[in-house]
């Protein structure tokens, strides 16, 4: 059966109530969602505590689901716009000594540190922090969502011009934020500029 | 138009470069979900069903629309009723509908009495300030919603 029939099933399905349906949807999203929210929010346990939110609002917002779009780009448009409301409420939070020595990534090196590509994952993962939220968002939408221009556009309501500008940004900035550790991503400066 | 060009043609090699570089580095990779993920959110689930939790959101939101608009049918209505009262109208308006000791006209007649000094205070001299205090709080709000905006996030590692 088509996926987005499928998807449409169950929608209306869990538009009466029936969570089994709604269920479905989660088990096919949960990854998309999750590591969209990981690589929004940084952290694990955020992660985990968003994608539940996101999930909840998609549920109690269901009515609104426009049939004609893919039920994905919905979803991630819900999610998109929930981290990046989350991350500006984070700056006005309060944090402890205990929350930031809690959050400080640690100097020991790990089991989980000791390999190279995990270290590798965890420079880019920081230097995705560093971006601006908004250019966070279209940045984990293109590459780790594999959305296109035209799907980004419509999860973040902004026009494809603007995706594509803020996506030229977004590289340069990652490219600094990576500096000079990672040196095989200054050809996208070369390329870009 | 050449510039256009290149420069679409820049953007598709860089995207195409980026992907690359994070291949390489095994950044998209994915991170695994929590396997209890989907029960636990199962659990948190409304009990209401979304479509009737959807007309009940719409029977409230038409209640507050209608109540603002009826807040704001009687803050207009005590304007004008002020304004006629100060600009010598007195109480020709409620009249109308009475003499003024029962029922609307007396409604009228009171709402005029109330909103005459109001309109008086602001009448003699207090326009100018009250503009310039609304101003400045529509400038500071505007001010305060653009730096949240623009304003970088700083984690704990790069607090200095």
């Amino acid at each position: 059966m088509d996926q987005q029939v499928e998807e449409i099933g169950w929608v209306e399905q869990a538009l009466g109530g029936d969570r089994a349906a709604f269920a479905q949807l989660m088990h096919r999203y949960a990854g998309a969602v999750y590591n969209l929210a990981y690589r929004m929010l940084g952290s694990p346990e955020d992660a985990e505590d968003a994608s539940q939110e996101i999930f909840l609002r998609a549920y109690t917002r269901l009515a609104s689901f426009d049939r004609a779009r893919r039920f994905s780009t919905w979803l991630l448009s819900i999610g998109s716009n929930y981290c990046i409301d989350r991350l500006r409420r984070r700056r006005f939070a309060w944090v402890t000594l205990d929350d930031a020595a809690y959050s400080l990534p640690t100097r020991e090196p790990g089991p989980e540190r000791s390999a190279l590509s995990q270290e590798q994952r965890e420079i880019v993962q920081q230097a995705l922090q560093k971006l601006p939220e908004t250019y966070r968002a279209v940045m984990v939408l293109r590459y780790w969502q594999d959305l296109s221009y035209d799907e980004i556009s419509q999860a973040t309501g902004l026009p494809e011009s603007t995706i594509k500008t803020r996506l030229h940004r977004a590289r340069h900035m990652l490219a600094e934020a990576l500096g000079p550790q990672e040196q095989m991503l200054w050809d996208i400066e070369t390329t870009t500029s | 138009m050449g510039y256009r060009d290149d420069h679409i043609v820049d953007q598709d090699r860089a995207d195409a470069a980026l992907r690359r570089a994070l291949e390489r580095l095994a950044a998209l990779d994915a991170a695994p979900a929590p396997p209890d993920l989907v029960t636990k959110t199962a659990r948190r689930l409304p009990a209401v069903p979304p479509a009737v939790a959807a007309r009940q959101l719409a029977r409230r939101e038409l209640i507050r629309r209608a109540l603002r608009v009826a807040a704001a049918a009687a803050l207009a209505l005590i304007v004008l009723l002020g304004a006629a009262s100060a600009l010598g109208a007195g109480g020709r308006l409620a009249l109308l509908f009475g003499d003024g000791a029962g029922g609307l006209s007396r409604v009228l007649l009171t709402v005029q009495l109330l909103a005459k000094p109001i309109w008086h205070s602001v009448g003699a001299g207090g326009a100018p300030p009250l503009l310039a205090g609304l101003l400045a709080l529509a400038g500071a709000s505007w001010l305060w919603r653009w730096t949240l905006r623009r304003t970088p996030i700083y984690y704990t590692e790069n607090a200095p």
